[in-house]
C-alpha cells in the first residue's frame, strides 16, 4: 500500500497543474460543481471496502505499467495540443491505473466501483447542452400548444403574446441531469442488489430530470402568459432554482426506497 | 521476513519505481517538444480575397455581426455586396495553441452570444466544382428581428476542416514534427431573410473562391 501511496503522491506533484485546472473548472463552471463531491465520496466508498481490501493479497501488475505509460503519453499529446479535457481524463484515469499497477488486479476488483465513480470528476459532457436545450424547447412548445396559448417557435426562441422566451444554455437542465445521475449511481449501489432494479432506477434518473426541467421551463412561460413577464423572470430565479430540483430528487429517492433491498444481506462491495 | 515475501516486496518496489518514471515521462516529453518547437511568432499577412462579380466594401460598419474571437495572431475582415446580397467574411489566425491563445477555445464563437440566439445548427457540404469540396458548420442565429446564416470552418496547415477535434489532432501532428502552426478560423455570414437555402447560395459564392484558392 505504501508504494501505491508514494506513486500517487508523485503523480499528484508531477501533474499538479492539471489538478489545479480541474479544481478551477469545478469552481468556475456551474455545470461541474458536483466535482467537489466526487473525491470525498470516492474516499468514503474505498473506506467502506477496507475489510475486503485487507483480505486481498496485494501484488503488483506489470501490465498495469503499460496503462500508466499510455496515459502519460496521452497527457503528453493533450498537452502539446492544448486539450484540457484529455489532460483531466489522463490524470484521473491514472489513479485506477496505479491501483492496478501497485496493488494488483484483485485489489482493483474490490475497488472497481469507487474507481469507476472517480471518472465523474472529469468535467465532460457540455456537448449535451444543445440537444438538451432543443428537447426543453420541444417540450415547452408542445405543452403550450396543448394549452392553446398562441406560440411561434424559432429554434430556441418561443414567442407568445406576452413576450419572447429563450431556452438558453442555463435552461438546458444539464446541471440537474448530471447531478441526479451521479447521485443516483451512488444511490443504486447502496440501495439495490438487483441489477434490474439498478438499471431501471438509473434509466429514471436520466428521464425524470429532463421531463422535470421541461415542466419547469413550461411553468415559467405559463407564468409569463398568465401573470407577467416580470413574474416569470422572478419565478425563474426564486422558485424554480435548485429548490425545485431538490424536491424532484427527494421524491425520486423516496419512491425508489420503496423497492430497496435488504441492506443487511446486500454487499455493495462486490 | 520470509525470502519469498522479501522477493515480493522488492518486486513491488521496482514496479512502483518504474510506474513513477513512466508518470514523469509525459511531462518530460512535453517539455522537450515545447522547447524544440519554436513558435515562429511571425506576422502572417493575409491577402485580400477577391470575389469576382462582387463589390468589396471598404469596411464592415455593422459590428453586431462580428464573431467573438480572442488573442488571434492575425486577422482580416471584408464585406462583399452584389445587388441586395451582402456577405461578411472574417478570418482569424493563430500560430500558437496554448494557454488561451488558441483557435479552439470556448471563448471563441462565430457570433456574439449576447446579441444572437442560435436557432439551428448543423453541417453543410459545399461542393467545390473540380476541387474537393469542404464541409462547413452552419448556424442560423436570430436577434428577434433578423436572422443570419453563418458558415464557419477552419484551416490547419492549409487543409480545410470543420471539426474542432480534427483541428486539434492536426495541430498536435504539426507540433510533433516541429512545423509552423498556422490555424485559421473562417466565419462567413449573410442575412437569411429569404430562408436558409437562398442564404446558402449566397455564401457558397465566397466558399467556392476559398476552395479554389486553397
Amino acid at each position: 500500500m505504501r508504494y501505491f501511496l508514494a506513486a500517487l503522491l508523485v503523480m499528484v506533484v508531477v501533474y499538479h497543474e492539471t489538478f489545479f485546472s480541474l479544481v478551477w473548472v469545478w469552481s468556475h463552471s456551474g455545470t461541474f460543481q458536483y466535482g467537489f463531491l466526487i473525491i470525498p465520496l470516492v474516499v468514503y466508498l474505498v473506506w467502506k471496502r477496507r475489510e475486503p481490501l485487507k483480505e486481498t493479497r496485494i501484488t503488483c501488475s506489470v501490465p498495469g505499467l503499460v496503462l500508466v505509460f499510455g496515459l502519460s503519453l496521452l497527457w503528453y499529446a493533450a498537452d502539446i495540443g492544448g486539450v484540457q479535457v484529455v489532460k483531466h481524463f489522463s490524470v484521473i484515469v491514472m489513479i485506477p491505473a496505479l491501483v492496478i499497477t501497485c496493488l494488483g488486479v484483485k485489489a482493483f476488483r474490490v475497488l472497481i466501483f469507487p474507481m469507476a465513480y472517480l471518472l465523474f470528476a472529469i468535467p465532460a459532457g457540455e456537448s449535451l447542452v444543445y440537444p438538451l436545450q432543443m428537447i426543453t424547447a420541444d417540450f415547452v412548445y408542445e405543452a403550450l400548444k396543448l394549452t392553446s396559448i398562441p406560440v411561434f417557435r424559432e429554434g430556441q426562441l418561443l414567442h407568445i403574446p406576452a413576450g419572447t422566451f429563450e431556452v438558453a444554455e442555463a435552461c438546458s437542465g444539464i446541471r440537474f441531469l448530471m447531478a441526479t445521475f451521479i447521485l443516483s449511481i451512488l444511490y443504486v449501489s447502496l440501495t439495490y442488489r438487483s441489477t434490474k432494479k439498478r438499471v431501471i432506477f438509473l434509466a429514471f434518473s436520466l428521464i425524470v430530470p429532463v421531463i422535470a426541467n421541461g415542466i419547469r421551463a413550461f411553468l415559467i412561460v405559463l407564468g409569463g402568459h398568465l401573470i407577467s413577464m416580470e413574474a416569470a423572470k422572478s419565478a425563474d430565479h426564486v422558485i424554480f432554482g435548485w429548490q425545485f430540483f431538490g424536491v424532484i430528487m427527494f421524491l425520486m429517492f423516496w419512491i425508489g426506497a420503496r423497492w430497496r433491498d435488504d441492506l443487511e444481506k446486500a454487499d455493495d462491495t462486490k | 521476513m520470509k525470502p519469498e515475501e522479501k522477493k515480493q516486496g522488492v518486486r513491488q518496489l521496482l514496479v512502483a519505481v518504474v510506474a513513477m518514471v513512466l508518470i514523469v515521462a509525459g511531462p518530460l516529453a512535453s517539455s522537450y517538444t515545447n522547447r524544440k518547437y519554436q513558435n515562429p511568432g511571425k506576422s502572417i499577412k493575409l491577402e485580400a480575397v477577391v470575389l469576382p462579380g462582387w463589390a468589396k466594401l471598404a469596411d464592415i460598419q455593422d459590428r453586431d455581426v462580428k464573431p467573438r474571437v480572442q488573442k488571434a495572431d492575425f486577422s482580416m475582415e471584408a464585406r462583399y455586396a452584389k445587388g441586395d446580397d451582402v456577405i461578411d467574411l472574417y478570418i482569424y489566425g493563430y500560430t500558437s495553441n496554448q494557454g488561451g491563445k488558441e483557435i479552439i477555445n470556448h471563448e471563441n464563437t462565430a457570433y456574439d452570444r449576447k446579441l444572437w440566439v442560435k436557432a439551428k445548427q448543423g453541417q453543410y457540404h459545399v461542393k467545390g466544382g473540380s476541387a474537393e469540396g469542404i464541409t462547413v458548420n452552419e448556424v442560423l442565429v436570430s436577434n428577434g428581428k433578423t436572422e443570419r446564416l453563418i458558415h464557419y470552418f477552419y484551416s490547419v496547415g492549409g487543409d480545410f476542416v470543420h471539426s474542432p477535434y480534427k483541428v486539434k489532432s492536426k495541430e498536435i501532428l504539426l507540433k510533433l514534427f516541429s512545423q509552423d502552426l498556422d490555424s485559421r478560423l473562417y466565419v462567413i455570414s449573410t442575412n437569411a431573410k429569404n430562408g436558409i437555402p437562398a442564404a446558402r447560395e449566397v455564401l457558397i459564392n465566397l466558399e467556392h473562391v476559398l476552395i479554389a484558392g486553397k
